[in-house]
């Protein structure tokens, strides 16, 4: 028996002993493996001053990567750092304890002119910030300007009216008007949510706290249109897993997405401000305010790891500086937001001078806005009509979603 | 025996035999303990353990943000079937068994019939073997681009009728489940042919001679003869298959990868989805128990049927 | 009565048979048999012509079209093996699986041996604890690995997937060891153990040398199983620089890819020459180990 002991007691030292190697390093775990070589630019730098190393380590896709991450938060053993979203999202995992406060630092960063306050509040639970910015993005239409000139479209449409004109003169100039991905487990929302806040922004927010029904009349209506738009060939084949492929390959002429894409369409050799440019989506209904969807994801900072390394405060401020703005922007031209950095491309400058001028209704992303234990039976009910865009799916998706949401709701 | 024995010894003696027999037993079991205490260690913590472990899992709340403290019950039982998904994964893990049982065997029955005395044959059964050799991992991202839009099929059947011929077939509801099955058809109708050739092999031939001289018909042969002496070979290729139709995983994962409703292709599918897309622990390891029982109440009722067969041949 | 099966008048009498039955419908079934293995086998075709386009080239041509040249593979060779890590990918698979199931079957042997040659005390129901290893649907493990893993910060490290590999492979090598052990004549290592060699030198220069065609077999059959695994590795072992061969491969076919039919198609064939060539190799015990569980 004695042996069985020794064997076991054996066995777990050496797992303790591997576990403890582990430790030993510092990690930034993400799900964006797409930006990997600017996260990493902005870590090696952060590291340094700090006196550590960051790895950077990409787990992909989305949907994963949350999963993987709620299992080390659950079992306490978060990484150093990680990419998250803001929203409810954060709300949620500021909840558990693993994310460290970062206050003094953005004390710091708004005194030194980096931040403003209001992009404080993009990060914080209830006043105070926990994350570090990693990109803010508004979402908008990017079109190709090409498409626009040979569909003979002026100026970009700034009424529903003239957006759906603007799709059938592209349809008739042979483009197919919209590039619809559904890949990564969370595109399919895209068009849902923009066809729900077009239609009633009130409801749109209603919806991710429960005070609206998903077959509901705003939603019915947002589906009715989504049909219409498939009907009407508005929209490219929902299989195919490149996101971007039939926007690059100029078949596609318009793509609403967050404007951290310009980067890689700009990679794929489409020129920001020249090749393609970006428009305001205007609301489906005439009533509807114009909204915009700010996008804005943090990297978190593990509470464990701040309190056991006080110098991983220095890694912080490197992060929030403008070096590292900068960095994030020459590497994969994603803006961060520091006020003092540049924006990265031609398109993103432009998109916050619109921004500005219009001054619409912002409203936090669907994915970060919905409780995030039915984030993904949502995405697929959505991603099912996508597939399959006839009223009947529109139905079945519509009483999906909202079994899904009543039954959250009712067992919170 | 022992009886006889100790009218003859006395108690003590007999004692003391006893219990240095007792004692010998013990040191042979301590080093026998040796031998086993690595198997038995591995099993205990990395497969058993997490049984248990699941089972008890399967009545808490566990799920994202949620602490494993709170006991939920029969709840995550109780939710199988309040929403949709269970009950069409079950559905099609349904299919999957029925067809993992009836098809290999159909298939792979005529190929081992038809392949049985042609020229060439371990060159035929070789080829028929191959994809068994390779992951189903690999295999579902070739089929992937075989269903593909301007995949394989698509563009083979385009090319035939001049037609631009355009199905969805992992795409679209109505076929991806059987799509994937035919797929896993393809991987392991070899391995059910090769296992159903070894038993006609082993088949003694006197029955078959006298059959024949009798002047029976080839299909009386089959029936009345080569089918219940291959009956075995037949309930072990079920055993196998039916394991797989339960639990094929890979295949499933990869060549949806981009349908929505992937989830509700299989229970397997659904466990891993809601554990490890969604953050359900607790309801994914609910379903894994059922899923367990499923899996270990058929292949129980399956393993009697073979032992009863068995017997009656012997 | 039975027929003695090495008579040669008997043996020729069925050639003759096999002959004329070939000459007569084996001729005509040649024709079926033949277009049913092209069918077959046009997935295969497609790797084979897919390996040579270029990702332009697949995406104008028919994808059943012969390419252009063959100097494409070694572009979606070296494509595969840097977008995916392939290199590195392959290398934990192959210390996974060769060392994995080395030491399954290994204890797997051992176990058998306790079970069967020495005297252990209740060894039935320590074989039944280790049989339970094959009832449960992998699905069962996986919620309670991934978090007790977690616990011991084995998760995406080499070590731990090499335990869970090594702990999955035992029950079934142990049940058809239990049954080969069982039946090697005891004489033999009575004898030794009389002589006075150890339990340990019986197992080692008596049992095993008699076992070595199960022994290989099953080697074969672990190995594939490790190397052919997506499900633990995709779970446990995530990482780049520990994940299995089937996780990079899976990576490179997964979502939002920009990768090309052409290189996913041929990593999938780079991830199955080990397997393959194994089979082509040592077909006589992948035949054999076939039979292993039916007995």
């Amino acid at each position: 028996m004695s042996l069985t002991k020794t064997l076991t007691g054996l066995a777990l030292t050496t797992l303790l002993a591997a576990g403890g190697v582990q430790a030993q390093e510092l990690k930034l775990y993400s799900d964006k493996a797409e930006w990997h070589p600017g996260i990493e630019a902005v870590t090696d730098a952060a590291g340094e001053a700090a006196g550590v190393t960051i790895n950077v380590q990409d787990l992909t896709p989305t949907d994963k990567y949350q999963a993987f991450m709620q299992t080390s938060i659950a079992s306490n053993n978060v990484p150093a750092f990680f990419t998250w979203w803001n929203g409810n999202q954060l709300s949620d995992l500021v909840a558990t304890g693993v994310a460290a406060d970062l206050s003094p630092y953005w004390d710091q960063a708004i005194a030194d002119g980096d931040y403003s306050a209001a992009q404080r509040e993009l990060v914080s639970v209830d006043g105070k910030p926990y994350g570090v910015l990693l990109n803010v993005a508004n979402w908008v239409v990017f079109y190709n300007t090409k498409a626009f000139a040979d569909a003979g479209i002026d100026a970009p449409p700034t009424t529903w009216e003239e957006f759906i004109a603007a799709c059938d003169k592209l349809k008739a100039a042979g483009y197919t008007p919209i590039n619809a991905p559904t890949s990564g487990g969370w595109m399919p929302f895209i068009w849902f949510s923009q066809l729900v806040l077009g239609t009633n922004p009130d409801d749109f927010v209603g919806l991710t706290d429960g005070s609206v029904p998903y077959d509901g009349p705003t939603v019915q209506n947002a589906f009715k249109v989504w049909g219409e738009m498939y009907d009407k060939g508005y929209f490219t084949d929902p299989r195919e897993q490149d996101d971007q492929k039939f926007f690059v390959d100029k078949s596609a002429a318009m793509f609403l997405i967050g404007d951290w894409h310009s980067g890689t369409f700009a990679a794929a050799g489409m020129e920001p401000g020249v090749d393609f440019k970006t428009f305001l989506m205007p609301p489906v209904s005439p009533d509807a305010e114009q909204s915009v969807i700010v996008e804005a994801s943090p990297i978190v900072v593990s509470a464990q790891a701040m309190s056991a390394n006080a110098d991983l405060g220095k890694a912080v401020q490197s992060m929030m500086g403008e070096a590292a703005s900068t960095a994030l922007g020459t590497e994969i031209q994603v803006y961060n937001g520091n006020l003092k950095a540049a924006a990265p491309n031609a398109t993103i400058e432009a998109n916050k001078k619109m921004v500005a001028e219009a001054n619409p209704r912002a409203l936090v992303r669907w994915w970060e806005a919905v409780p995030s234990q039915i984030q993904g039976d949502l995405v697929a009910a959505m991603g099912a009509f996508m597939f399959n865009p006839t009223p009947d799916q529109a139905q079945k998706s519509m009483s999906d979603m909202q079994a899904i949401n009543a039954d959250y709701w009712a067992n919170l | 025996m022992a009886s006889s024995a100790s009218h003859m010894l006395s108690p003590d003696v007999i004692k003391v035999a006893r219990s240095r027999e007792r004692r010998a037993a013990w040191q042979q079991t301590r080093v026998a303990w040796l031998f086993i205490a690595p198997a038995v260690i591995m099993v205990t913590v990395f497969l058993l353990t997490p049984v248990v472990f699941n089972v008890i899992l399967s009545f808490t709340k566990w799920r994202k943000f949620t602490g494993l403290d709170q006991f939920a019950g029969m709840a995550n039982y109780q939710r199988l079937f309040a929403v949709p998904y269970f009950s069409e994964a079950l559905g099609n893990t349904a299919l999957w068994v029925v067809g993992a049982i009836v098809f290999p065997l159909a298939f792979g029955l005529g190929l081992a019939l038809l392949l049985r005395n042609i020229p060439f044959q371990e060159t035929f059964k070789s080829l028929y073997f191959l994809p068994k050799v390779m992951a189903p991992t690999a295999v579902g991202a070739i089929w992937y681009y075989v269903y593909a839009p301007h995949g394989v099929i698509n563009s083979a059947v385009s090319g035939l009728t001049g037609s631009d011929f355009d199905f969805g077939w992992i795409f679209v509801p109505e076929t991806v489940t059987l799509s994937i099955i035919f797929t896993f058809v393809w991987q392991t109708v070899g391995i059910t042919m090769v296992l159903l050739l070894l038993g006609l092999a082993a088949m003694p031939r006197d029955p078959l001679e006298a059959a024949r001289v009798d002047g029976a018909s080839q299909w009386q042969i089959f029936r009345h003869i080569i089918w219940p002496l291959l009956l075995p070979t037949v309930l072990v290729v079920t055993i196998l298959n039916v394991a797989a139709g339960f639990t094929t995983f890979d295949l499933l994962w990869v060549m949806a990868s981009s349908y929505p409703g992937k989830r509700t292709l299989s229970l397997a599918v659904y466990m891993y989805y809601e554990s490890f897309s969604n953050g359900a622990w607790a309801y994914g390891s609910a379903v894994a128990v059922v899923l367990g029982g499923m899996v270990i109440t058929v292949s129980a009722a399956l393993a009697i049927i073979q032992s009863r067969v068995e017997k009656s041949i012997r | 009565m039975t027929t003695d099966i090495t008579d040669q008048s008997f043996i020729n009498s069925l050639i003759e048979k096999e002959r004329r039955a070939q000459a007569s419908g084996g001729r005509w079934l040649m024709v079926p048999i033949i277009a049913l293995t092209i069918a077959y086998l046009t997935p295969f075709y497609y790797l084979f012509v897919t390996i040579f386009k270029t990702t332009e080239e697949y995406a104008t041509s028919g994808v059943l079209q012969l390419p252009q040249s063959l100097a494409p593979l070694v572009d979606n060779v070296v494509q595969a093996w840097t977008l995916a890590n392939l290199g590195s990918a392959a290398i934990n698979s192959l210390t996974y699986a060769g060392i994995g199931s080395a030491l399954a079957v290994a204890f797997a042997a051992a176990a058998a041996y306790g079970m069967t040659r020495l005297n252990l005390l209740g060894a039935n129901g320590w074989f039944m604890l280790i049989f339970t290893g094959t009832l449960f649907p992998f699905q069962m493990y996986l919620v309670p690995l991934l978090f007790g893993y977690q616990r011991l910060g084995l998760v995406n490290s080499w070590l731990g997937m090499l335990l869970i590999y090594v702990a999955i492979c035992i029950p079934f090598p142990l049940l058809v060891l239990r049954n080969s052990f069982s039946g090697i004549t005891r004489e033999v290592d009575e004898a030794a153990r009389i002589e006075g060699a150890s339990e340990w030198r019986v197992f080692i220069s008596m049992i095993i040398p008699n076992a070595t065609g199960p022994l290989i077999a099953l080697f074969l059959l672990q190995f594939t199983f490790i190397w052919n695994d997506l499900l633990f590795s995709s779970i446990l072992a995530n990482g780049i620089e520990v994940r299995s061969i089937m996780v990079a491969l899976q990576s490179l076919q997964g979502t939002y890819s920009t990768t090309g039919p052409n290189v996913v198609i041929t990593a999938t064939l780079i991830s199955s020459i080990p397997t393959v060539l194994m089979f082509v190799v040592l077909r006589k015990y992948f035949m054999a180990g076939l039979q292993l569980g039916n007995k």
